[in-house]
């Protein structure tokens, strides 16, 4: 799975929001905000990158049980999906 | 139907943080002052020819380069508007390059240019919103206040087919003595298609258009201007809403009409103008609002930022006027840096136009407040 590239990632003041433009914009309306570990999983996502690299990307990358990070990059994952955010 | 426009947390969030770091987190880019209507009350409209004279306009590689600069310094809102912003041939053009920016993007225009092709093209990635100018709700009212009768049935046309492909339109109705019996026709024509209806019944003076208007309009008197303001609440909110927003602006302790423009009372300017907000005009003079005839600096000339620097420093040096900072009923008026210039020609006198539409607008809620108070005491 990545980044769906019509999901263009900005940092803003300190935080990563995702704009959607084309054909995404008319899925997902609105803004999507990233807190780090999200702004950190979409980065990650904008090469090909599986559930199971991801989740050890978060593991390595922040202080969690790997439990945490299986759970939360899941959710989060789901979520970009839902609002077509991921593709593949 | 939306019942009111509500800002997002995000956007809130965001101009909260990028004030901290003076980032021009919001744009409006005037693209042109040309219009196909000619309304009476614009205060930018110009003719092609006057353009060409004053230098001609900007063209859509200088307009993308300049949204490049913007966005690399942390512009994510943007408003394109003009004039008529869907007149120039180039808009698709500019509207698409800049998007791909990653730029949220509203566009302000009257609808009349927007065919089925033009909703295609907007329903192929949607801007955030549409500002849709409705300016009547028959084809007389058109004809009299913007020349063009037609234009009505241009603009109905495009509400519709825009909210068909799921676009959010937002209706701007700026009050004028033309269109005030379309009250109530513009607004079922909004709800009719689910569009929020934004009421401007306070018109500046437009001394873009024209110097010598200062404190000059042909609009409506500050008592007919609260009176309509309170008449349109009262037909949007539901009557919880409107007797508490009655309450506060009858004990002076809030209820402003305008209350996207505030951020904090301050002796200095209120609102975003200048702190994360700009304003660039079809000319490319910047300045803090569009309602000011003062450009800081001319990006053609200083280039992005050192216009901007401009802009921030020229706005820190506005001081308002100590009368209104100080008036018991501040919460209530919608006084501010443009409307004092544009109605004094200066920034430290009192607009005594708003002081008056004030005064009403608070005598006119106390007596909504009384007049409830009585009806349940005789329920009872």
């Amino acid at each position: 799975m990545k980044a769906n590239p019509e999901f263009i990632s900005r940092d803003i003041a300190g935080e990563t929001v995702l704009v959607p433009v084309g054909t995404a914009a008319k899925r997902c309306g609105g803004l999507i905000a990233c807190n780090e570990v999200g702004s950190f999983i979409w980065h990650r996502l904008e090469n090909e990158c599986s559930m199971e690299e991801l989740c050890n990307a978060v593991l390595a990358e922040f202080e969690v049980s790997p439990e945490t990070a299986m759970a939360d990059t899941k959710e989060f994952v789901g979520r970009l999906k839902e609002l077509g955010a991921i593709i593949g | 139907m939306e019942s009111q426009y509500v800002e997002s947390r995000i956007s809130r969030h965001l101009h909260y943080r990028a004030k901290a770091s003076g980032m021009p987190l919001s744009g409006t880019f005037e693209l042109t002052p040309c219009c196909n209507l000619s309304c009476k009350m614009c205060y930018v409209r110009k003719s092609m020819g006057e353009v060409q004279t004053e230098g001609g306009l900007m063209s859509a590689e200088e307009w993308i380069e300049l949204g490049r600069k913007a966005r690399d310094r942390g512009m994510l809102y943007l408003l394109l508007t003009g004039g008529e912003p869907l007149s120039r041939p180039d808009f698709r053009e500019i509207y698409t390059a800049l998007r791909r920016l990653g730029l949220v993007i509203s566009v302000n225009t009257n609808g009349t240019l927007i065919d089925d092709e033009m909703v295609e093209f907007f329903a192929a990635d949607p801007p955030s919103k549409i500002n849709m100018s409705l300016y009547g709700s028959s084809r007389e009212t058109y004809k009299e206040l913007c020349g063009v009768p037609e234009a009505f049935d241009r603009a109905m046309y495009a509400v519709e087919k825009l909210r068909s492909r799921g676009i959010t339109v937002k209706i701007n109705y700026s009050v004028t003595r033309y269109n005030l019996p379309d009250f109530d026709g513009i607004f079922a024509a909004a709800e009719e298609n689910g569009c929020h209806v934004q009421l401007a019944s306070y018109m500046f003076p437009p001394l873009r258009r024209d110097e010598n208007s200062v404190g000059q309009n042909d609009r409506l008197t500050p008592e007919e201007s609260a009176a309509v303001s309170l008449y349109a609440e009262k037909r949007r909110m539901s009557e919880e809403e409107y007797l508490e927003r009655c309450r506060m602006r009858a004990e002076k302790c809030g209820g402003i009409d305008c209350d996207e423009c505030r951020d904090e009372p301050s002796e200095h300017i209120g609102c975003r103008a200048g702190s994360t907000a700009f304003w660039i005009d079809w000319n490319g003079g910047m300045s803090a609002c569009g309602m000011i005839p003062l450009t800081a600096a001319n990006v053609r000339e200083v280039g992005f930022d050192a216009a901007w620097a401009a802009v921030r420093s020229a706005t820190q040096e506005i001081l308002l006027p100590p009368k209104c900072t100080a008036c018991a009923s501040r919460d209530v008026c919608m006084m501010c840096a443009a409307s004092c210039y544009c109605e004094t020609g200066s920034f430290s006198k009192e607009p005594k136009y708003l002081c008056r539409r004030t005064e009403e607008l608070i005598r006119l809620s106390a007596e909504e407040i009384a007049k409830r108070r009585e009806e349940n005491e005789s329920k009872s």
